[in-house]
């Protein structure tokens, strides 16, 4: 694609050039490289606590002892937050738009290429010339091109002739194959921009806890509810999980719509929502009520977290109630604290964030924490699950399977092209075959195909005498 | 079934260390029979077989180790034997790791160990197939030492077959993306040692190594082994995107893992685009070769230190 000086000059034309120079291409890349690189190696702040302050720096707090008196700084630097930082994604925004600039400033010339070989070969392919044979053979031309012809036809070429004072054969192989790099490049620009798509409108809820027995509303405008109607698990004798499933009713408007056990490798999936076993763990059935007698909440608190001690797991409850909050505190299975022994939990209140109240309570028995009657009744297990739509992935995939298409046949099915030269000789007709390089000229004896066919199609002539030509101009038109 | 994985993989190790062996003494015998072709007034670049005596061989084909063993048909060259030991050795492994995959009951890649051992074997079949493909026997001397290396890691850590964890009860995935990484692994492995070679040859040759093989050619071989180990990173991550969207719900959480291999892709993807694009050949071009190796090993360890989702493994 040419622009005139004028367009080349102007705002938009020094950005197309920027975009399609491929110093910016590999710039780009490197510099993804690096900021990958930072990723790796730093921490990085989980999806659960992004957008919470209070558990960021919860988590900040986390890793201060590695970082010390830079941990501050580096999270001002967005180290600890490198994939979702302003410089990854206007890098990879911009390597993707590079992409697509270079797709389509290199397709005209591609197209060309495929659509209107030259019949010659001259200009930069003359440069690329590699073998260079010259034979003569004791045939008439019009022999000696249906010859060539039919040999390079029954070896997969297309064949175009083309005869003036000489006939003239260009042969190719894997015609459409350069074009295949475009496809490849698409493919990435593909899954970038559904990538982007994917964090605009994609929801993931990753941290669904339900208690068997009980239902999960999805809520993103589904009018689906999930219930748990049980769960299973599995241990080696070490104690490593085997297996975790759950068997889920999935309902839409109170109708069950689908019904699976989902384990991890086995998402349920209903439309375009999918549900994905994730972990699993134990839940403390609580009754609540106010000093009126009211009931606040009756069910299982998912003891989904754990404790810094490692001792401990905490689940957390919103009552309905401004501001309150009600925390459970356990034992972790196989653990022993003897201020909170089996058949026991440590219920802790909260008003507008501030604990307000604890008390350790048994089993069955109704206890009065920070103006609330709470009554522990059993432990039961709960299911975590990831409930996701993402309309982008699909193009993902697409993106996924062009890139590799593409990358396959640009790497493998090369295009291989002949030119052939056909004039009248003394002795019968003269042939002069010229091949482009694939290698360097100093790597005549790695494996090459063109020379390969090219070989080929020389002993096929039975020719009298073989010239390897050293300047391929010879054939210049 | 275990027993006779674990013999066949200690086997193939000391196979690999003998290949070993003999390549550095096919370096250290080349040099002398060099020293002593020139002393005795011969042309070190004469081949007799190529058309006469005094006729100049083509270029590169003198530079291989072994090929100028050419005027000494009749008896193998050490040469020879380190690659039929390195051939040998790849047989060895490959008995092992199918044996080991018979007695746990899915791929053999599911621990460092396991991994380990498929990486060599790996690096042994990439070895194989650019012998054969591009008759390249000047690289096994490099090859060789990264196969040992992880053959020993692999003595080192548990063999212990342990049950996969949930999250790799999938064995067609397991098997298909890991062993995607493990050739890719294998060729990138080949294309260091390409660079490798490259980088140090002016050292080697000063040492007298008159076989070295000729720079441009290990750009091209190293070239070569990216053109194949490039699109089969491609196939480990988006089969490992697949697998990630269906065990852990999102194609892409940049774990540690995925984004180190992530790294590695995007400097092999820069290589390519800086040699076929900005026609960048030999030093630049080899180090790029030898950073994107580095890549793989610390995707390889890094499951030691990153922690992260693919800790398990």
């Amino acid at each position: 694609m040419t622009m005139s000086h004028a367009v080349a000059r102007s705002p938009l034309g020094v950005i197309w050039r920027f975009l399609t120079s491929k110093v910016t291409a590999i710039g780009l890349i490197l510099t993804l490289g690096v900021l990958t690189l930072l990723g790796t190696l730093f921490p990085q702040l989980p999806d659960s606590a992004r957008g919470n302050s209070m558990a960021t720096a919860a988590w900040l707090d986390g890793i201060r002892p590695r970082f010390g008196d830079a941990t501050d700084w580096l999270a001002r630097m967005q180290v600890f937050g490198v994939f979702h930082s302003l410089t990854f994604t206007t890098t990879a925004a911009v390597l993707g738009l590079s992409t697509l600039a270079c797709t389509l400033n290199r397709t005209p010339a591609l197209w060309r290429q495929v659509a209107r070989p030259p019949l010659h070969p001259s200009g930069h392919l003359l440069d690329q010339i590699h073998h260079s044979r010259r034979v003569v053979v004791a045939t008439d031309p019009a022999s000696v091109t249906a010859s060539v012809a039919a040999h390079l036809r029954g070896r997969y070429h297309l064949v175009t002739t083309s005869t003036a004072e000489a006939t003239d054969l260009y042969a190719v192989r894997h015609r459409f194959a350069p074009l295949a790099t475009l496809v490849a490049h698409a493919g990435i620009v593909l899954v970038l921009a559904a990538a982007a798509v994917t964090g605009q409108v994609a929801f993931r809820d990753s941290e669904v806890a339900i208690v068997v027995g009980e239902r999960h509303a999805v809520g993103h405008d589904t009018r689906l509810v999930i219930e748990a109607a049980s769960f299973t698990d599995s241990y080696t004798e070490a104690g490593t999980p085997l297996d975790y499933a759950s068997d889920l009713k999935l309902l839409a408007d109170g109708r069950p719509v689908a019904r699976a056990t989902v384990r991890v490798n086995e998402p349920l999936r209903y439309d375009d929502i999918a549900i994905y076993q994730s972990f699993y763990g134990v839940a403390a059935v609580l009754q609540v009520s106010d000093p009126t007698g009211t009931t606040l909440f009756d069910g299982g608190v998912p003891l989904k977290w754990g404790a810094e001690d490692g001792i401990h797991t905490v689940g957390l409850l919103d009552l309905p109630l401004p501001g309150e909050q009600l925390a459970v505190v356990s034992t972790v299975s196989g653990k022993r604290d003897p201020l909170l022994r089996a058949g026991q939990v440590q219920i802790v209140t909260y008003r507008g964030g501030a604990e307000t109240d604890r008390r350790v309570i048994s089993t069955g028995v109704a206890t009065d924490v920070g103006g609330l009657r709470v009554t522990f009744l059993r432990e039961r297990q709960f299911t975590g699950l990831t409930v996701a739509r993402d309309p982008g992935s699909l193009w993902v995939w697409w993106g996924a399977a062009l890139l590799l298409v593409g990358m396959t046949i640009t790497f493998s099915m090369r295009p291989r092209r002949l030119w052939v030269r056909i004039t009248a000789h003394p002795s019968g007709s003269q042939v002069h075959v010229v091949t482009p390089a694939r290698t360097t000229p100093t790597d005549a004896d790695l494996h090459d195909p063109d020379s390969a066919t090219l070989d080929e199609l020389i002993r096929a002539l039975t020719p009298a005498s073989v010239e390897t030509l050293p300047d391929p101009a010879l054939i210049r038109k | 079934m275990l027993t006779l994985s674990s013999l066949a993989v200690s086997t193939s190790t000391i196979l690999v260390l003998l290949a070993f062996v003999a390549a550095l003494s096919g370096l250290v015998g080349r040099r002398r029979s060099a020293t002593t072709r020139h002393t005795a007034g011969v042309p070190a670049l004469v081949l007799a077989s190529a058309g006469g005596p005094g006729q100049q061989a083509p270029a590169g084909v003198l530079d291989e180790p072994g090929s100028t063993d050419a005027t000494l048909p009749s008896r193998p060259t050490t040469g020879w034997y380190a690659a039929a030991l390195a051939h040998l050795a790849l047989a060895v492994l490959t008995v092992g790791l199918v044996t080991r995959a018979v007695a746990v009951g899915h791929g053999p890649f599911a621990n460092q160990h396991e991994f380990a051992v498929s990486f060599a074997w790996g690096l042994l079949l990439a070895l194989a197939w650019t012998r054969w493909r591009h008759q390249a026997d000047g690289l096994t001397v490099a090859v060789l030492p990264l196969a040992l290396g992880m053959l020993l890691y692999a003595a080192t850590v548990s063999a212990t077959p342990n049950p996969l964890v949930p999250a790799l009860q999938h064995n067609l995935l397991l098997t298909v993306h890991v062993l995607a990484a493990v050739i890719a692994y294998g060729a990138a492995g080949v294309a260091c040692a390409a660079a490798l070679l490259s980088l140090g040859r002016p050292v080697l040759v000063r040492l007298g190594w008159v076989g070295a093989p000729a720079p441009a050619r290990l750009d091209e071989l190293g070239y070569r082994a990216v053109a194949v180990a490039f699109p089969l990173m491609t196939v480990m991550l988006i089969l490992g995107s697949v697998w990630a969207e269906r065990a852990w719900g999102t194609y892409w959480s940049w774990d540690p893992k995925e984004t180190a291999a992530l790294l590695t892709w995007l400097v092999y993807g820069g290589y390519l685009h800086a040699r076929v694009v900005r026609g960048w050949r030999g030093r630049r071009a080899a180090w790029l070769l030898v950073v994107g190796f580095v890549a793989v090993l610390f995707t390889y360890f890094g499951n030691l230190f990153l922690g992260g989702m693919h800790s398990y493994a």
